[in-house]
Formats: structure tokens, sequence, C-alpha cells
């Protein structure tokens, strides 16, 4: 590989001078039939252990570890590298730690994947189904339903991928400032809202003036029947930055389809950057399709499909010629 | 049976038994209970064997290698056509803390992965195909490696080979897909994320044979760079992309870099966004349809870019 010969070879001996250090195990199991007791044996395929929890204390950073069978495994807390994944032919499935908790909280720079998961509350209701606290999450071929907040994430990097989260509070709820990207997903009966982005709110709402910035793309999702808006981005921060980007989606059944919206002049001394750009888009069926608030930018790439709306469009929406 | 019966028969079975090579198997079958000693039983679906690379050494070329259940199975290097694969509904792993995962370097060979959960732990490249006729990997996830989740490129001499990539998830690698030198690849509904130089890297130092890759459906997420092409001195590079989007990587989105040679890059139906440059254009050939959305980046153009009409 010319060019790369070179370049890719000094990275391989870069990887294999820094490789990881013998550890524990590359990949740990957990089963239905498992136990936890089976950490000395590094839950094997053939010994694997009960819960993620456990399992995740003897996988490489960067390793996996993969549920068997068709159970619940436990909530658990994640503070390194790693793939928390199942067999994509079971239902495995794990609850919030407890009311108000999170079924999986990720934090401390950690870069973690979570695939064919089932996260559900615990039997009293609430919490977060993923929470990410300045870290890197992947979700894909996940269903969260059911709880307070689908997925949280606070100053990380999100990407949520063919998954389904359906009937909370807020279904992917992004605080503060974010990365992420929203690809060929549900978001199904949000009783507030289906996507929100916020700068300088407090997780009850509140106005916090910090900065941040938060950009957020939406490509070949649905976002359905949300109680107040389908997509929001607002900021009440000074000198934050929140912009969100849609393409290849549908928003429909709400109020408000996407909203965009900062606070007026005087609750942090000045006003925010807030911008949604949609294109090639549905937005059907809502009480009001687009709606700007004032001193916010609303770009339509003139290819968006409104229809059945109360009313189209609210506010000013400037309209963007494709390049 | 006379004598001479018998011995006519008894060559009769000899030349049946010549017709067929010893290590003929259609299919052979890997298991997390399975033993590599089970290659003199052929890994058959009873006596299945533990690791693909030992199964390979009896599947018959063009055969296929089926994981039945959940496990690891090893890295292996691929020296004739075959399919692997795995059962739907299980978890069929190659990890890898050295080298490669999957390792392909044999003139005129067509490999097919499929359904695989390739994972880096140390190592450098996922899938590395040098030398081959064709390689498909069909819904696959490919991880962590410090090289390149996917390389594929073909030495002078050899027939420009084909490479597609469908259905699949490339992340936390340093590139996701590198397609050089004189491959002919197609990427479809395929996600590379979070790799940390480039998402699809399209590239050719070859005078004698165009790079050409065609891209649909894919997204470019929180990598260093989305997708670029690249020609070097007396090289052409031609990427193609529809109803993809580059998001949230923190250098280009689209990226036409010449470097000396021809580097084509043509855009239609797709979306920049959070990206430095959404459109780069730096000493290539831009193509834009007209159709794309550009916006959200802290620049959303720059470098020259060509309006091109849809036919």
């Amino acid at each position: 590989m010319p060019r790369s010969s070179s370049r890719l070879c000094g990275l391989w001996l870069a990887a294999a001078l820094g490789a990881t250090p013998a550890a524990a195990a590359q990949r740990a199991f957990v089963a239905s039939y498992g136990s936890d007791t089976n950490v000395p044996g590094l839950c094997n395929r053939a010994a694997p252990c009960r819960t993620f929890a456990t399992a995740l204390t003897i996988v490489d950073a960067g390793g996996e570890v993969l549920a068997l069978d068709a159970s619940e495994h436990g909530p658990l807390t994640i503070t390194k590298s790693v793939t928390i994944t199942a067999n994509p032919g079971v239902r495995v499935y794990i609850s919030t730690s407890s009311v108000g908790g999170a079924a999986v909280a990720i934090s401390g720079g950690a870069r973690v994947v979570l695939r064919n998961l089932d996260l559900v509350p615990s039997p009293y209701g609430g919490g977060f189904g993923v929470s990410v606290l300045s870290s890197e999450a992947v979700v894909e071929n996940c269903t969260i339903s059911r709880v307070d907040t689908g997925i949280y994430a606070g100053n990380s990097r999100l990407r949520v991928a063919n998954s389904i989260v359906r009937n909370t509070y807020r279904g992917i709820y992004l605080f503060g400032t974010n990365k992420a990207d929203i690809s060929e997903v549900q978001v199904i009966g949000s009783y507030r809202a289906g996507l929100e982005v916020g700068v300088g709110l407090s997780s009850l709402g509140h106005p916090v003036c910090t900065s941040g910035n938060a950009r957020v793309s939406v490509t070949d999702s649905l976002i359905d029947d949300s109680g107040w808006f389908g997509i929001g981005a607002w900021t009440y921060e000074s000198s934050a930055a929140v912009h969100v980007a849609v393409t290849r989606s549908i928003v429909s059944g709400g109020p408000i389809g996407i909203l965009t919206s900062t606070s007026p002049l005087g609750v942090c001394g000045v006003i925010g950057d807030v911008r949604a750009a949609v294109g090639d888009s549905q937005i059907a069926n809502n009480t009001e399709g687009f709606e700007a608030g004032p001193n916010t930018t609303f770009e339509s790439m003139g290819d968006n499909l409104l229809a059945g709306n109360g009313t189209d469009t609210v506010g000013t929406i400037t309209p963007i010629p494709g390049i | 049976m006379s004598p001479l019966r018998s011995a006519a028969a008894a060559l009769a079975l000899i030349g049946l038994a010549l017709a067929h090579p010893a290590s003929a198997a259609q299919r052979a079958f890997v298991a997390s209970y399975g033993n590599d000693a089970s290659v003199a039983m052929q890994c058959v679906f009873a006596n299945p064997c533990r690791s693909f690379a030992a199964a390979l050494t009896v599947v018959d070329p063009g055969g296929e290698l089926v994981a039945l259940d959940a496990a690891g199975y090893g890295p292996v290097t691929i020296n004739k056509d075959v399919i692997v694969t795995a059962n739907p509904g299980f978890y069929a792993g190659i990890s890898a803390s050295a080298g490669n995962a999957v390792t392909i370097d044999t003139p005129g060979i067509q490999v097919i992965l499929r359904g695989l959960n390739i994972n880096g732990v140390g190592a450098a490249y996922g899938i590395y195909m040098t030398n081959g006729a064709a390689l498909a990997v069909e819904n696959c996830v490919i991880s962590n490696f410090s090289a390149a989740g996917i390389a594929v490129t073909s030495p002078e001499g050899q027939p420009s080979p084909n490479a597609r990539v469908v259905n699949s998830l490339v992340r936390g690698n340093y590139d996701g897909i590198y397609i050089g030198n004189g491959v002919l690849a197609d990427i479809v509904r395929t996600s590379v994320s979070g790799n940390g130089d480039v998402g699809i890297f399209a590239e050719n130092a070859s005078t004698t044979k165009p790079t050409i890759v065609s891209v649909a459906e894919a997204s470019a997420l929180q990598n260093g760079h989305g997708f670029v092409g690249r020609a070097t001195t007396g090289a052409t590079t031609r990427m193609s992309l529809t109803r993809s989007t580059a998001a949230n990587n923190t250098v280009n989105g689209f990226h036409a870099l010449g470097s000396g040679g021809t580097a084509v890059l043509t855009v239609g139906t797709s979306m920049a966004m959070g990206n430095a440059v959404g459109f780069l254009n730096d000493g290539g050939t831009f193509e834009s349809l007209g159709n794309n959305q550009v916006r959200q980046n802290a620049t959303d153009t720059s470098g020259t870019i060509t309006a091109v009409p849809g036919k």
C-alpha cells in the first residue's frame, strides 16, 4: 500500500509497541445460567458470569462482554472502554438500577458501545435508559422504553443508530456541549420531546449561564407522537451554540414538529446561537410544522414535504438552496 | 465375484477416491464446543472445529465456513475462495491482539465475510486484503484497529479487484475503510464512525489502474475526516456518493485531494454538517449535483465546487 505502507506500518508498530498489556480477557460472557463466581475463569464461554457488572471487571479495555441468552443481566456503571452486546437472536434486557437511576451509566471518559440490548425501567419506573457524562457512547440496535429519559448525554459524544426509544418523557436529551448523530432511529410516544438539545439548561430546565456548543445530526429517522415537540433546539446560554441538522426523516404527530428557541436578552445577558437546517424530510400531522423562535435561525432546503399540519410554519423560515 | 471383477471394482473405488481431494468439504463448521482435531472429520456439523483457521484447511475452494454458535473463532489468513459466515442470530467474533484479524493475500481468490464481529485489541487491521480478485463484507461490525477496519489494495500487474461493503459498521479504528491502488469498490448502507483518521478513504498511487469507489446511504460520523478521495502524481481516483452523510467530523466532511493526481469527487443528495469544512476541494475536482445540504459547518465549502446537473 504505497502511501499507506509507510504511514500505516508506522501506526502498526506504534500499536504493537504500545499494545494492551496482557490482562484479563478480550471477551467475557454472561448467561442466565452463569455465575458471578466464575470470575477466576474470566467469565469464559464455558463458564459464563451472571451479570454484566461482574463480567465488566475482568474484560480488557477495548474488549467485549457478550450475553449468550435471553435474560436480565443487571444495571451497570461503566468507566472503561468496552462493548456490551448480546447475541442478536435473543432478548437481553437491563433494568434501571433504582427509581431515578440508569440502566447503563457511562462516565469517566470511557468509549462504550451498547448493542442489541433492551433497556427498561425498574418496577418502580423512572430513570434513564443510558446516561452518558463526559464520555463517548454508541447505541446500536437497542430498544429503550418506559424510562423518564431514554438517552441522556452531557458534554459527550453520542451516536445512536438503528434503535427504538418509546414511551418516555424525553426520548433523547442532550444537555451541554455534545456532538451527537442520530440515524435510523425511531423515537415514539415521548411525553415531552422526542429529541431535545439544550445548552445552558439545568436538568430541570432552569437557565444555567455557562458556555457550550451542541452539534446534532438526524438522518433517516422517525420522531412521532411527541407531547410537546418532536425536535427542539434551544439555549439560554450566553456564548453557546446549538445546531441541529435534519435530513431524510419524518417528524409527525405532535403539537410542534421542529422547534428552535432561545431566551430573550436578559436571562444570561446575551442571546445564544440556535440553528436548525432541515432537508428532504416530511413534517406531517403536527399542530405546527416548523416553529422558529425569535432570534434563531431556521433554514429549509426547499425540498421538505409539510402536510397535514395545522400551521406549516411559524416564525421566519429561511429557504436555502442545495449545493 | 471373480478375481478379475474384484480387481476392477477396487480400481474403480480408487478412481473415485482420487476424483475428490482429501480435503473435500463443501461446508465446514465451527462452534464454541468444537475441537480443531475434528479436521480429520472435515469439521462436519456433528464434529465441528473450534477455529476458522482450522476449518479453512478442509473446506473446498468456493465452500463455506459456518459458525454455529456464539464464540470467538480466532484470526484467519484466507488463501482460497470461501464464504465465512455466522448463523443469523448468533454472535461470531474474531478478536486480534496483533497483526490482522482477517488477512487475504492470494491472487485471484474471492472471499465473502458475513455476519462477523471483528474487534481489535492491539491489532493493526480488521480485514486486510493486499491481493485477491474480490472481497464482500456483509452485515459485519469491525472496530478498534490501529491501522484500518478494512483495507483493500492491489499490487501492480494484477487486475483490479472488486470490493463490496454492505450493511456494516466500521468504528473506532484509525482509518475506517481504506480503498487503495486500483481497487473498484461499492460501499452501501454502511456507517463509519469514531475513526481517528478517515471514515472512507479512496486513494491511488498506481499510474496503471484507477481507484473507483461508489458510496450510497453511508454515514461518516465523528471521524477525523469523513469521505476523502486522493490521487498522487499520475494516478486517478474517482469517488461518487449519494444519500450519504458526513457529520461532526473534526476536519472535513467530503474532500477531494489532488496531491498531483486526478482526484474526482461527485456528491448528490447528501448532507454535511458539523465538520470544520463541509465540502473541500484541495487540488482535485469536486462535483456537486446541487441537491446537497451543506450547512452548519465551520466553513461550508472551500475550493472550487463545480455544479453538475443530474442526468
